[in-house]
Order: C-alpha cells, then sequence, then structure tokens
C-alpha cells in the first residue's frame, strides 16, 4: 500500500528538496508539475510564482514547491491538481501513464495544461489533442464558456489572456459537473514568469501589465475552481455578482 | 280450478290435488351437451339451405309451401332432440324486510328540551306504533341497535340504550344490505342524530344511499334541537408535512345555543403556544387555519383549543390533538470552511452530489491579511452573513458544520452561544480539524466547548505527522465507522486505506462522548472521531483534515474512494438521526387511543449488523409530555427471538404523552426511542354532539325514502316489492314423445312427399 510519506517523499525526492515535508499541511494546496518525456519545463519557475501569489491574495495555504512527477508514478495521487506545461512535440504516453492519468482526472483530480508556444494547431496542440483523446476518450476538448464559474471563482475574470492572446477562450474536458481539464494555448506561464533577480522573463502583449495581472487572476481562479469546484455559483452568491457585472 | 294454470295442470296431470301448482314454464330435459346441441343446429341448418337450394326449379307457391314444411320438419327435429317438457311449479313469494335502526350511541343521550334524543326516539316510536305494526304486516321488521356496529334484537329495548362510544352509519348500512336472512331489503327505518364520528360527508351518505337498493326513511333531529356547545369539530391536515417547510392546519368549529361572535383557537406544541387567531363564528360554524413551520422531524402532536364557554354541555371537545408526522425534505447543511483546501473540496463535491443534502457553503477565500490587488468589483467576493447565517437561518439547517474554521477573525463569539442553543434543542454540529479548528481556533472557553464531544485545553500542537488510526470498541459496533463493504470485519477497511496526516493533537474525550477512532501512536490516544448527544442536539468532532485522502490518495491503489463516502455519509446520518440508522426502534399500535383504551407500542432492537437481538433489556416509561410529575408508568420487557417486544400501559389518563424506551444488551446500551401518544380526554361521541340533519336527509333523499323530523309522524312508508320466489315442489310433463308429437311429424313429412310428387319432383 503506498503510504502518504512514500507518495509525498516520491515527489520531493525529484525535486531533491526535503525541507518541505514539514512545511506544508495535508490539505495545502500542492502543485504536481507531469514531466513527459517531450519538452516540459520551458517556465521553470512560473508555476512557483503563481502559487506565491494566491499566498499573498488568498486565504489557500499553499505549498510553494511545485512537485514534478511522471504519469507513470503513483506519486501523482498526492496532488490533486496536476500541471502540464510544454513546448513542441511530445512522444505518446504510455498505456500505464494513460491508465493512470484518466483514473487521477475521473476520481477527483484536475490538470492544467498551458502551451508555451501559444500555436493552435502546432505541434504542442496537436500532441496534447492526440493524448486527451487516449487519457479520456468519452470525452472532448471544449470551449469553457464565459458564464462559467471557472471565471467567477475568486476574480471576475472577462478577458482570457497569457503572455499572449492567441485565442479569446480556454478549452476544457468535462467530467460530469466539472472541468477535469482546463487547456490554455496563450502561454499562462509566459506572463507569470520571473527571473532570479525577480524581473519578469518575458514581455506580455498587446496588453502589457494589465495582460499580465489578468493572467495571475486567470491562473488564480483555476486553482481556486479545483479546490472550491461550483461554489461561486451558489444561490447566496448571485445578486452579489451580478450586481458587479453590471 | 278456473285459472289458465288450473286448466293446464287438469289436462297434464289429472292425479294432481286442486291447488297442488300455481305456475308453469316449459324446460328442456334433454341431457347433451350445449356444444353437442350446437353442432345438431348447425347440422339442420346447412342442410335446410341445401335443401332449399334444391327447390331453385320449383316455383309459386308450392315452393314456399315445401321450404315452410322443411323449415317446420327442421324445428320439428330440433324439438325432439331438446326434450321439451312442462315444468308444474308451486311456488311462494318471500316476504321483504325493513331494517328498524335506533342509533344507540353516546350522542343519544344528550338533553334536548324534551328529554333526552334517545327518549325522543322512543315516544316517536310510541307514537307510530299503529304505523309501524301495519307496516309488519307487509314485510317482516327487523329492530337493531347501532353504533360502532349495529346489534340485532328481539325488539328495541326500553329505555333505548345510549353506550356505544362511535357512530358508524355507513358500517351500519352495510351490514343490514349484507345480512342473509333469506329476504330481501324492503326498507330501512333510521332513527340517528346523524353524529357520524367516522367522518361521513354528506356526499359519500348520497353515495352510499344510492347504491343501497332500499328506500331510507331517515328520522332526525334538526339543529335547532341541539343543546348549547362549542366545539373543535375537526383538525384537517396532510398526514405528514416537511421539517422546515410550512405546514397548514384547519381548524373547523362549530357552535349551538351559545351567543358567542368570536373565539380565541390557540396552537400549542408540547405545551408551549406556537400561534393564536381569531375566529368569528357565522351561522354556528368557523374555519380558521394555522400555518408554521415544524421545527422537528418525527411524529409531533399539535394541540387546538378554544375557551371553555358558559353554559357548554361538553368542555372535553374544546381541545384537540392531532399528531403529524414530520418527514425530512432534504438535509440542509451549512458548511463553513475557513478557508479552500483539499478536505474542504472533496466534503463539498460529496455533498453537493448527494440528492438528499441541499448545502449551503461559506468558505473564506480571503482573509484579512490578505493582499487586496483589486477594485472590489472585480473581485467575487461576498460579505459572509454572519448574522443571518447564526440567528435567523441557524434553525434551519439540520448540520452545521465548522470545516478548519476560527469564529475569531469575524468577531462572531456572540454567536457562538446560539450554535449551542441550536443543538441543545436538537440542532447538529460538526467540528473538523485542522490548524484553526477546535484549541486552535480558540474555541476553549466558548459555548461551543459546552457542546463538544471533546475536550479543550491540552498543550500539544498541531502534528503533521502521518498515522493510521484505530478503531475503538464502540468505533467497531457504531454504524458511523462501518465503512468497509458488507460483510467485512469492521477494521478490514482500515487496514487497506492510506494512513492520515495532520491531527489536532491535544484534545481529550468528554466524559459523555464516545471515541470511535482514535490516534493509536500518541498518548492517552487521543480522539479521531468523537460524538456525543448533548441535550437534544448531537455534536461530532474529526480532528483532522486529512479525510480526503481516503478518497484520493485511495484511488492510487486500485480503491474507488467508497470508504470516503461511506464515513461521511453515515456521518451525517447519525447526526440527523436518520431513523434507518436507530438500532432502538419504537412504533405506537396507535398515535391517538381513545380514553379506557390501552396505550400500546412495539419496540425492536437490533445488533451492529441490524438484525433483531433476542433477549435485550427494554425500560419503557410513560412520560406526560405537559406535566413536571415525571413518569406516568413504567415497564421492563425482554425482546423475544426476532428482538421485538410489546408493550401495554392500560387505564392511562387523558393527556400527551412520550414513550420513552431505553434498551440494553448483552450488558451495553444499545439505544433510546420515543414516540407521541395522545390519550383522548374527550368522548369522540361527544366531541361534536350536534345532530347531523344533513347527513340523515342525504341518505334518504338520494336511497328514494323520505327524512322525516322527529317530530313529526312516521307518514306512509313505501316497501320494495320482493322480486324473489321460493319454489316449492315441480312436475315435469314431456310433450316431445307424445303420439301427438309423432302424428304432427309425420303428417309434415308426409305432407312434403306428396307435394313433391305432386310437382314431379320425385
Amino acid at each position: 500500500m503506498l503510504t502518504r510519506r512514500q507518495l509525498l517523499g516520491g515527489a520531493i525526492a525529484s525535486l531533491g528538496s526535503p525541507l518541505l515535508i514539514g512545511a506544508a499541511g495535508p490539505s495545502d494546496l500542492r502543485v504536481g508539475q507531469l514531466e513527459t518525456r517531450g519538452t516540459w519545463n520551458t517556465r521553470p519557475n512560473a508555476m512557483r510564482r503563481l502559487l506565491w501569489e494566491v499566498t499573498q491574495r488568498t486565504s489557500i495555504e499553499v505549498d510553494l514547491e511545485v512537485g514534478v512527477v511522471k504519469p507513470a508514478a503513483k506519486a501523482m495521487f498526492g496532488y490533486p491538481f496536476l500541471y502540464w506545461s510544454g513546448s513542441g512535440a511530445m512522444p505518446a504516453f504510455s498505456e500505464t501513464e494513460v491508465k493512470l492519468l484518466r483514473r487521477h482526472l475521473t476520481y477527483g483530480g484536475t490538470l492544467l495544461i498551458d502551451s508555451a508556444d501559444a500555436d493552435p494547431g502546432g505541434a504542442f496542440d496537436t500532441s496534447v489533442r492526440r493524448e486527451l483523446d487516449r487519457i479520456l476518450p468519452r470525452a472532448s476538448l471544449e470551449r469553457i464558456p464565459p458564464t462559467h464559474v471557472i471565471y467567477k471563482s475568486f476574480y471576475l475574470v472577462e478577458t482570457q489572456a497569457g503572455r499572449t492572446i492567441r485565442l479569446p477562450y480556454t478549452e476544457g474536458i468535462k467530467l460530469e459537473d466539472r472541468y477535469a481539464v482546463v487547456y490554455s494555448q496563450n502561454d499562462l506561464a509566459g506572463a507569470w514568469a520571473r527571473d532570479a533577480f525577480g524581473r519578469w522573463e518575458y514581455e506580455v502583449t498587446p496588453g502589457g501589465e494589465r495582460q499580465r495581472e489578468m493572467a495571475f487572476r486567470t491562473g488564480i481562479n483555476i486553482l481556486m475552481y479545483a479546490l472550491c469546484l461550483d461554489y461561486k455559483d451558489d444561490l447566496v452568491h448571485a445578486p452579489f455578482i451580478l450586481k458587479r457585472r453590471r | 280450478m278456473s285459472g289458465p294454470v288450473d286448466l293446464l295442470v287438469g289436462w297434464l296431470a289429472p292425479d294432481a290435488t286442486s291447488g297442488a301448482y300455481n305456475d308453469w314454464q316449459i324446460v328442456a330435459t334433454t341431457t347433451l351437451a350445449p356444444w353437442m346441441l350446437t353442432t345438431i343446429a348447425l347440422l339442420l341448418a346447412v342442410g335446410l339451405a341445401g335443401s332449399i337450394f334444391g327447390l331453385r326449379r320449383v316455383t309459386g307457391t308450392r315452393r314456399w309451401i315445401l321450404i315452410g314444411l322443411r323449415v317446420l320438419a327442421a324445428v320439428w327435429v330440433m324439438i325432439v332432440v331438446l326434450q321439451p317438457a312442462i315444468e308444474l311449479r308451486a311456488v311462494s313469494r318471500v316476504r321483504t324486510r325493513v331494517a328498524l335502526l335506533a342509533d344507540a350511541s353516546r350522542s343519544m343521550g344528550i338533553a334536548t328540551p324534551d328529554g333526552t334524543r334517545a327518549e325522543v326516539v322512543a315516544e316517536h316510536l310510541e307514537d307510530n306504533r299503529g304505523r309501524l305494526e301495519a307496516l309488519a304486516e307487509q314485510a317482516v321488521i327487523e329492530p337493531m341497535t347501532f353504533g360502532e356496529r349495529t346489534h340485532p334484537v328481539e325488539r328495541l329495548p326500553t329505555p333505548l340504550p345510549t353506550d356505544e362510544g362511535r357512530t358508524d352509519l355507513l358500517r351500519a348500512l352495510n351490514e343490514i344490505s349484507w345480512q342473509s336472512s333469506g329476504r330481501e331489503l324492503g326498507a330501512v327505518l333510521l332513527y340517528s342524530d346523524g353524529a357520524d364520528t367516522q367522518g361521513l360527508t354528506v356526499e359519500a351518505a348520497r353515495r352510499k344511499a344510492a347504491k343501497l337498493g332500499a328506500p331510507i326513511y331517515a328520522v332526525g333531529f334538526s339543529k335547532e334541537a341541539s343543546a348549547p356547545d362549542l366545539a373543535i369539530r375537526r383538525v384537517l391536515s396532510d398526514d405528514f408535512a416537511f421539517v422546515h417547510n410550512t405546514v397548514t392546519l384547519d381548524v373547523e368549529l362549530e357552535e349551538r345555543g351559545l351567543d358567542v361572535d368570536q373565539v380565541t383557537v390557540t396552537l400549542k406544541q408540547d405545551g408551549t403556544i406556537i400561534k393564536t387567531t381569531e375566529a368569528k363564528i357565522v351561522d354556528g360554524s368557523a374555519r380558521v387555519s394555522f400555518e408554521f413551520k415544524p421545527r422537528k422531524i418525527g411524529k409531533q402532536v399539535y394541540q387546538v383549543s378554544v375557551p371553555v364557554q358558559s353554559g357548554e354541555v361538553v368542555d372535553s371537545n374544546n381541545t384537540k390533538s392531532v399528531v403529524l408526522k414530520v418527514i425530512r425534505d432534504r438535509i440542509r447543511v451549512l458548511q463553513v470552511a475557513g478557508r479552500p483546501s483539499w478536505d474542504e473540496r472533496f466534503l463539498r463535491e460529496l455533498l453537493k452530489r448527494n440528492p438528499n443534502v441541499d448545502l449551503i457553503s461559506f468558505f473564506i477565500l480571503r482573509s484579512t491579511t490578505d493582499l487586496q490587488k483589486a477594485p472590489q468589483e472585480e473581485l467575487a467576493l461576498i460579505p459572509f452573513p454572519v448574522n443571518d447565517l447564526f440567528t435567523t437561518e441557524l434553525n434551519s439547517f439540520d448540520v452545521v458544520i465548522y470545516q478548519n474554521f476560527s469564529y475569531r477573525p469575524y468577531r462572531m463569539r456572540h454567536y457562538l452561544r446560539n450554535i449551542r442553543d441550536y443543538v441543545l434543542q436538537g440542532g447538529s454540529f460538526l467540528m473538523i480539524g485542522g490548524d484553526f479548528a477546535f484549541e486552535d481556533g480558540f474555541y476553549a472557553g466558548t459555548p461551543i466547548e459546552d457542546i463538544l464531544p471533546v475536550r479543550l485545553g491540552g498543550t500539544l500542537p498541531w502534528d503533521n505527522a502521518e498515522f493510521s488510526p484505530r478503531l475503538t470498541r464502540q468505533g467497531r459496533r457504531h454504524p458511523i465507522t462501518r465503512i468497509g463493504e458488507p460483510g467485512e470485519p469492521p477494521e478490514a477497511a482500515y487496514r487497506r486505506l492510506p494512513p492520515l496526516a495532520g491531527f489536532n493533537a491535544s484534545l481529550g474525550l468528554m466524559p459523555s462522548s464516545q471515541s470511535l477512532l482514535v490516534h493509536p501512536g500518541l498518548p492517552g490516544n487521543p480522539p479521531l472521531v468523537a460524538i456525543r448527544e448533548v441535550g437534544q442536539g448531537r455534536t461530532m468532532a474529526v480532528t483532522t483534515d486529512s479525510m480526503w485522502f481516503w478518497r484520493f490518495l485511495a484511488v492510487a491503489d486500485g480503491s474507488a474512494g467508497r470508504e470516503f463516502d461511506r464515513f461521511w455519509s453515515n456521518s451525517l446520518r447519525w447526526l440527523i438521526r436518520d431513523p434507518e440508522l436507530s438500532r432502538v426502534r419504537l412504533t405506537a399500535d396507535r398515535s391517538v387511543v381513545m380514553l379506557g383504551d390501552p396505550v400500546g407500542a412495539e419496540v425492536k432492537v437490533l445488533g451492529p449488523d441490524y438484525r433483531g437481538v433476542a433477549g435485550a433489556k427494554v425500560h419503557a416509561e410513560l412520560i406526560p409530555v405537559e406535566s413536571k410529575n415525571g413518569t406516568a408508568a413504567a415497564r421492563d420487557v425482554v425482546t423475544g427471538p426476532e428482538g421485538s417486544a410489546v408493550l401495554v400501559f392500560r387505564d392511562v389518563e387523558p393527556g400527551t404523552y412520550a414513550i420513552r424506551v431505553d434498551a440494553r444488551a448483552n450488558g451495553e446500551r444499545v439505544g433510546r426511542a420515543t414516540e407521541p401518544v395522545i390519550v383522548e380526554s374527550a368522548d369522540v361521541e361527544l366531541a361534536a354532539p350536534f345532530p347531523q340533519p344533513e347527513i340523515m336527509r342525504a341518505l334518504a333523499e338520494s336511497s328514494g325514502g323520505r327524512y322525516i323530523d322527529v317530530s313529526e309522524s312516521l307518514g306512509d312508508i313505501e316497501i320494495r316489492d320482493a322480486r324473489r320466489v321460493e319454489v316449492d315442489r315441480t312436475r315435469r310433463i314431456p310433450i316431445w314423445d307424445t303420439f301427438f308429437a309423432l302424428l304432427t311429424l309425420l303428417v309434415v313429412a308426409g305432407l312434403e312427399w306428396w307435394l313433391r310428387r305432386r310437382a314431379g319432383l320425385l
């Protein structure tokens, strides 16, 4: 039987940092980044940067260190939120990896896919769609409607933006009533990333710093959605949100 | 001998004595089966048709004579086959009966200006003796008294009895129509005040009377003949109501002979006034409605009352109690989480998925120390509606969950008292652990500490280490912690689940609480899951925020996470006192018991596997709800082989009671159950003692009879004719094997032959 220590240990060992075992609580937000066989870590500090913003802006307790997990490792289940970033073509997942990812998502996990290429129809996009068809063959990517709770889970977000705005929408795969997969082709991580000196790594176009802020808000909303689901669709919130959106 | 029957008898049976037979009929005496007769008839028809076809060349009158003769011959053959006979009969017509029904219920003992109603009836019978005697010559009079059922008597007793506890007019009419005394019912002579106690309506009376088949002559009393009284005639409600949803009780009042225009109607529950309203009396009746929201599930007793007026003949009918079964529509759950977390997320997902749960969630998404990097209008945040939730709306929830939530930042210490009172009055409260919960949420010294199943005040810090919980002795038997597959030992499920991590380590167990799961690795084995019954409510503590491991981490090894689902589902059901989870079940025979009848109930004691436990000791008490005098009666019984035992309390005074049972088996307390029961103080006959002439009129008019006021004479009574005859003897004289019959056949055949010969057809 897999123990939590083994689960966390596997993830942490891959980071080479044992310092985090005692730092995070068992229910804190912990993000696992998928180590695929393609180019998987194009924006190494971006997710950490987003998580730091989450700690600053929300009440969510966060493990700032992003765990790196292989899709074939059961350690993946220590991270209900998975992050798949990449660039260019990617070799196919093995059958074991496909089955484990399917199990993860079916039983409550959430997967954020972020294309660093920001190239719809490009090599990464093609790889992603091919693999998602294998992982969740009975479901398909769809545009997440602008009225969906994911755009109001913390911020009222009306613009879909990352480092760029190649698509004015985000896609997702719905399992029952929730989006288990969220797919952005606007290079969200490109807007989040800073270098070691704290400078933004990439310029954000065309919207500049306001667009970067929107990218952070989108990221925070996606994480909040993973933790609270359709909480902001509860009736009690409706009058407040409608008033602010007028 | 002068009639046609006599002539026939003299011709066919000259040896019969004069008047021996008074009726006759033709009968077939053949012994052939119907299918054989049908076959012969068909063959004859086919043969006849063929022979008629053969006459197609014959024309004129001769052809028609030949056809007629052949038809006659075929008919004659058929007669021979049927072997007809004349049956001479001696018959007599049976006289019909007239049911003379006299109401002997207690309402007939109520006084009128001319004596009791029964005395007035006796006087009416005496005054109409001549008419009744004339009636007895036409029909057989069958006297009987009735109340709840009919009692045939030789003759109506003098004085008429008035001791029947109920009046059931429909049953009385059913019984007289079903009686098989050999005579048809020709008419009904009904003496009653019409005060049916079984809820008979005018429409139902009309339907019944129309189907009776005999006229009812209903002798009744006018409303003006009533004694002065104010009564709650009926309290109408649905059989069940939903908790926290508006329910309506309609109250019908009736007044006679009192100078009252308006009365105050009061609705109480357990002695506490819920509502009052004014009822305006118009034409001797009034109707008011009470709308209210039941707060508790289960059978609830409500009492409606009006003040006793001066001069009333019956005051016990000024109060009426009803039992309303209050059921749950959906379980209303308030989930308050101190911050978004995986533990919160998986619990919310489970609760939202449950169609029986109406979930209201409040999550603290941003604390006071977080940065606000956006104007308020760009945020989807709403104020935490503390006041609404913990004052006006609190009682509408079945379960309140504090999930790793500290009250302190929200200045809601003064609302904690409301939560304690909500629990003491029957609510349920669950606190789930984390670094904001229990002591870390600063609940020590607050009213919440008074109701928690865990003791605050320890010194151990929040422990993030992993551990595998251990079932306690109580936990092995408790429904909350039975999370394995059916038939699996209780411990098996816990052995395959992943370890938990994160623990509120400093908590002890309150004396009146039970610990179901404990942390086995810490001194004193502090509780992981603890429960408590406090006041009328229930509380539960889960001292970790890692229960979601059982849902998500468990699936890595092939589990479906059902243990997590079962644990929380069981917890919710225990918190709301789901009757299906109770191991002691009590069912009263009747919720409303008439004065003098025993109060009965069945108690069933179940084991942890929900099978009946034989030999369980049950202590039962009958407790007056409104009295402070304690127990009215007590019984000790032992369950039988099926785990059941019967409770009977006799000679119980009028009032509203709770039957409470405590069961023990194998030296352990199994549980407790309560059931309300009302012992009616009012004689149901006197609950609405007014005459109901409209019922009597409906019975009479719909049956083709007549309504007669008791002050009027009986008049003509028409009796439906008897249709039934009795046959005393018969004699059959065959008519097919006589010489005349043979001669007729020969003549027909010979004539047919002769005609064919004349026509040159031979």
